[in-house]
């Protein structure tokens, strides 16, 4: 495990996942391997970055050692599926098609055994609500790169409570024009100023609800 | 406290004077204007006194207000840009009409080999064969880069920049703004190869992944870079802007280890050829700069330009440290300034012009592109502060 384990940390993909496909056809179990292998790999990961020792580059190899890692599972897995924690609708806003921030997001809450469900960007508002109706998901995710595309979150919340749906999933707000003011002001639950911080919320949302 | 030029300077020579540290007759401004800004500020602001760009720009502001900003439809939103990489960047060199001693421009304007409208979205293919989309946006931005595999960075060809009339916004500048300074875009090794030629995701990995690889693409692209540069200096440009966003809030991008590897010796040779052949050199580097400077210092760039606040940079400290080395353009923020009161918004901007007034090496410059989005106020106070700046009540 501690081999494998370090394999996600130093961003070794294909290594990775030769050895979940070796510990599966071993008889090991996929709970194991994601409970202590995989998600605290992207732990350490992500401690390493928030503590300034890791970049964007080594958080996105890391990143994908994980998803690759968990491809194995779910072709290994009788249902094509794990396990999953908690679930999250990620997506940038309409206007805006930049999507790194969105997807950092997404790796680090699949990094934490998320069922992610990826809007992708240029997101409509209806968009987002259909998919908070559709999937019931514990934390809804929304990115925007630019200042003039940010005021679309407040529609977006604002479309939120409208429908009554705002009780049963909190929302979190990232990118780099926005701050934690404005988060409160439009009414979102959190503003994150990276990914790993937006997993931290997500996890403590699915911990509360649990 | 820096000293002031009693003898009245041209904007070049203000810009020039500023960059290397001597005294001018006052702080050098620089408008970094948005496209659809430039059509509102026309039309709401200050005409440009030209009667048909002030008409088209009345026109293309009320569509555009008409459609409701984000919702507008698609052509509305497009026409402005297409407006200006048809004229020579209008929206920079209207900058100049806002007392700008500096004007940006690009070479190989217009860029793109074809775009097409379809229903709901306008699609864009460039001279790099970058597929771009406008969204519900304002920018073209890059949704299929030219290059996919590793295998592309080796085969990819760079356009031919070697075409004389490639340059002619710089000859047409030089002769529409004798005195001022002109600076030809340009960009650095990561920026463009990143954000638009690879796609960031693969490009951070690729980092990592194949290093050789990725060194040999930059080299090519930076020589690529270098031959824009000079063509456009011996056109008329007299201060290479290169463009490589090295930070974001709070923290670069990459390692400083890295950093050194893969960037500072590519701009460095950037920077040289560039002062070889007798121009300035303005990075402009977004987001958190603060562990950089040193470096740029080192390698001898003369102007650093955004150094946003709200990415985590500090001033003073910036200041205080390599003032007397590296030419600051900031201090009239964007970003933060639009949910400002404009009260607040004057005060900001004098504190930064008081704090850069320190040292010779300031030029009061925007931290982003204007938005079309900034309160109407704010956008009034901005321009009147700064030209009561410009004419010494703060001093």
């Amino acid at each position: 495990m501690e081999e494998l384990k370090q394999l996600v940390i130093d961003g070794k993909s294909d290594r990775a996942a030769a050895m979940v496909a070796r510990l599966l056809d071993e008889g090991g179990s996929a709970e194991v391997l994601m409970e202590q292998a995989l998600i605290p790999a992207m732990d350490v990961v992500g401690k390493l970055f928030q503590d300034g020792e890791y970049f964007l580059p080594e958080l996105l190899v890391s990143a994908k050692a994980m998803q690759k890692s968990v491809e194995v599972i779910k072709q290994r897995s009788t249902t094509g599926t794990v396990t999953r924690s908690g679930k999250a609708v990620v997506g940038t806003v309409k206007g805006d098609l930049h999507d790194i921030g969105k997807n950092l997001l997404i790796m680090a809450l699949e990094g934490a055994g998320f069922e992610v469900v990826d809007l992708g960007s240029d997101v409509s508002t209806q968009q987002f609500v259909e998919a908070v109706k559709e999937h019931r998901p514990h934390v809804m995710g929304m990115s925007a790169l630019l200042s003039t595309t940010m005021y679309m979150m407040k529609d977006v919340i604002e479309a939120i409570d409208r429908e009554g749906l705002h009780q049963g999933v909190k929302i979190m707000v990232g990118g780099a024009p926005l701050n934690d003011n404005y988060a409160k002001n439009i009414g979102a639950d959190f503003y994150g100023p990276d990914c790993i911080a937006g997993r931290e919320y997500a996890r403590s949302i699915v911990a509360r609800k649990n | 406290m820096s000293s002031r030029s009693k003898v009245a300077m041209t904007p070049k020579e203000r810009i020039h004077a500023t960059a290397r540290g001597l005294p001018s007759d006052r702080v050098p401004v620089f408008y970094w204007i948005e496209a659809h800004t430039g059509c509102r500020l026309m039309a709401e602001y200050k005409p440009s006194g030209q009667w048909n760009r002030d008409l088209a720009a009345k026109f293309l502001w009320n569509r555009l207000k008409k459609g409701g900003y984000m919702q507008a439809a698609e052509l509305w939103r497009f026409l402005p840009l297409l407006w200006d990489i048809h004229s020579y960047n209008f929206a920079n060199a209207y900058g100049i009409n806002l007392g700008a001693d500096m004007v940006l421009a690009s070479y190989a304007t217009p860029n793109y080999s074809k775009w097409s409208y379809k229903k709901g979205h306008i699609d864009i293919i460039d001279i790099y064969n970058v597929g771009r989309k406008i969204g519900g946006g304002i920018y073209p931005d890059m949704i299929d880069p030219p290059v996919k595999k590793i295998d592309d960075l080796k085969n990819y060809r760079f356009p031919d920049a070697t075409r004389d009339s490639l340059y002619d916004t710089f000859r047409r500048y030089r002769k529409q703004y004798p005195c001022h300074s002109i600076a030809a875009e340009a960009w650095g090794p990561h920026d463009w190869t990143s954000n638009q030629m690879i796609g960031l995701e693969k490009y951070m990995t690729w980092l990592i992944e194949y290093p050789d690889e990725l060194k040999s693409f930059m080299d090519r692209f930076i020589d690529h870079e270098i031959e824009i540069a000079r063509r456009s200096i011996r056109a008329g440009a007299d201060v290479v802007f290169i463009y490589d966003d090295y930070g974001y809030n709070n923290r670069p991008l990459i390692s400083m280890k890295m950093w050194k590897e893969f960037m500072y010796p590519r701009l460095k040779k950037q920077v040289d050829a560039a002062h070889e052949d007798g121009a300035l050199v303005c990075l402009h580097s977004c987001g958190y700069q603060m562990p950089f400077l040193e470096f740029y210092v080192q390698m001898g760039i003369d102007m650093l330009q955004s150094f946003q606040p709200a990415a985590g940079n500090d001033f003073k400290l910036a200041v205080d440290k390599f003032g007397d080395k590296l030419c600051f353009i900031t201090g009239i923020d964007i970003q933060r300034g639009e949910s400002m009161t404009p009260e607040e918004y004057k005060q900001d901007i004098i504190a930064c012009y008081r704090i850069g007034r320190a040292k010779n090496r300031h030029i009061l410059g925007t931290t982003h592109e204007i938005q079309y989005t900034m309160p109407e106020d704010n956008l009034r106070i901005l321009f009147k502060t700064v030209g009561e700046i410009q004419a010494g009540y703060y001093d």
